[in-house]
Parts: C-alpha cells; structure tokens; sequence
C-alpha cells in the first residue's frame, strides 16, 4: 500500500499535525495498527447506536408509558454501550429532542434538568446539552 | 401511512372508529393530554407530574394524582353533561399504559405516543399496546385545574 504525499492531511487532526514527518514506513505502520482500527471501532460503534435508535424509535413510537419507552431492548443496547454512546445521544438530542433523557441519567448518573423544567422537552434538551458542553462533548 | 400503522398497532380499532385530529408531536404525551396540557409531558419521576411524591405508576397512584386534579373514580363511560371523564388503561399488572379524555361529543381523544392526536372509539385502543380499560374517572367541569 503506497500513500501519497498529500494524503498526509488524513492524520492531522484540529489544525495540528498528528506527527510532524512523513515516513512511509512509520505512516503506514500507523496507518494500519492504530488509525484504521480506532476509525473501525469508532465507525461501527455509530453504525450500532443509529440501527438501535431507529428501530426504538419505530418499536415505541406509539407507547405512551416512558418506562415503556425505556426498557426497550435497543434502548437498553445503547444504555449498554456506556459513555461511548454519549456523542451521538448529544447529537440525536441537538437534532431532534427526544426521549433520550432516561439514558442520559443511566449512563452519567447525573440530572441536569431543574424540576421546573421537567416535562418541556426542548428545556429538558437544552440542560442536557449546556451539561455536555460543560464537561467537554459539545 | 399512519392509518396502516394504527391498524397493526390497534387491532380493535376500526377504520371508522377513528379520526386523526393533528399532526405528529413530541412536546406533550398522553397524560398531559387527558389533562388538558399540549406544551409539557406528563409522567411520574422523569417529567412532570402533579404529585411528585406519587411516583408509582400502578392505576391506583394514577387515580390518587388525578383526584388532586378533582377526578373521582365513576362506574360509566357514558357521557354524562357537566362533567369531565377521562380513562386509564393498564395491563395485566395493573401498570398504566395510557389515558384518553372523553370529548363533549361522547367520543374519546387520545394523544398515541409520540405520535398523533385521535379521536376514538374506548374499545378501539384496547389490546396489546395499552391493555384494558382499566377505570373511568370523572369531574365536574367547573373544577379549577389549579394544579397544572
């Protein structure tokens, strides 16, 4: 596998170089042992929360109890994947407001939303999402 | 669209025994409709809720919630002038699934989910989704909703 010159820009990241020289060995051994995989795993775990998140949105969209709602399974699945299904909750979340808010509690531990809020789902949205920006997602 | 997804989902729903009365909405949910509120959720610990010491969702801590809102448990469905009926539907563990709100006309309304507003039949919501028709409570309309 031969990379050009050009496509060294494939590892820099904000603006900054990821390494400061181009050896093709180096790169390449890069390339493969570490950036692929990381790209893989990052890309498949997406691929799985967006399979799971329609097929809940499909499975409970005419449920009316959240517990309901909840304890679907591909909720649970995404609940399962952990704080590594947190970006793609933020961005859902930004995109569209839904309920997200059950497994945003489950995988933090933490409730944003003031009682006063409760129930407003654009409010509800909005504390989850200046939280996420406080601790560095958004 | 809608409608072949309402005949799956509510087999006891005829064709003719619902109309579709707005368009798809996730500000507010089925209890805060049967409440009358179409900006806010309704919904024990997550969202709002009346009672926030009721944090169950068994028929029976609906019923005491909803008694504060000047609701009584009654035995008819049937329409009856000057009062407010609204209806909770639960399984086979008593659990709540939904509620709808009876209309001056004697049909019932129902907010579905995440979904739409319909006008219904109270049999046609019957089955899998949301159980049985589980109590009727009802009020008389002058109440003050001094809760909501």
């Amino acid at each position: 596998m031969r990379f050009e010159q050009d496509q060294q820009n494939f590892i820099w990241q904000q603006g900054q170089p990821v390494i400061n020289y181009f050896d093709q060995q180096k790169f390449e051994q890069m390339l493969e042992q570490i950036l692929l995989p990381l790209h893989r795993q990052s890309t498949n775990l997406f691929l799985e929360f967006d399979r799971c998140a329609r097929r809940w949105k499909k499975e409970t969209a005419f449920k009316s109890s959240i517990s309901d709602i909840a304890m679907n399974p591909s909720y649970q699945r995404i609940i399962g994947m952990g704080k590594d299904a947190l970006p793609f909750i933020f961005n859902e979340l930004e995109r569209e407001p839904d309920e997200w808010f059950w497994a945003l509690m489950a995988i933090t531990d933490e409730n944003p939303v003031k009682p006063e809020e409760r129930g407003y789902i654009d409010k509800m949205a909005k504390a989850w999402l200046r939280w996420a920006k406080e601790k560095g997602f958004g | 669209m809608i409608e072949s997804e309402l005949g799956k989902i509510f087999p006891n729903l005829g064709a003719n025994d619902y109309e579709v009365k707005s368009p798809q909405a996730k500000e507010y949910n089925c209890i805060a409709w049967a409440a009358g509120v179409s900006n806010r959720k309704w919904w024990p610990k997550l969202h709002y809720w009346p009672v926030v010491e009721e944090t169950e969702e068994s028929v029976e801590a609906f019923v005491r919630v909803f008694a504060k809102l000047g609701y009584e448990p009654c035995s008819s469905s049937n329409f009856e002038e000057g009062f407010e009926k609204v209806a909770i539907y639960a399984d086979e563990n008593n659990r709540t699934k939904h509620m709808a709100r009876q209309l001056a006309s004697g049909s019932w309304t129902s907010k579905l989910g995440s979904e739409v507003d319909i006008e219904h039949t109270l049999d046609g919501l019957t089955g899998r989704e949301y159980g049985h028709v589980a109590r009727i409570l009802k009020r008389p309309k002058n109440v003050a909703r001094k809760m909501i």
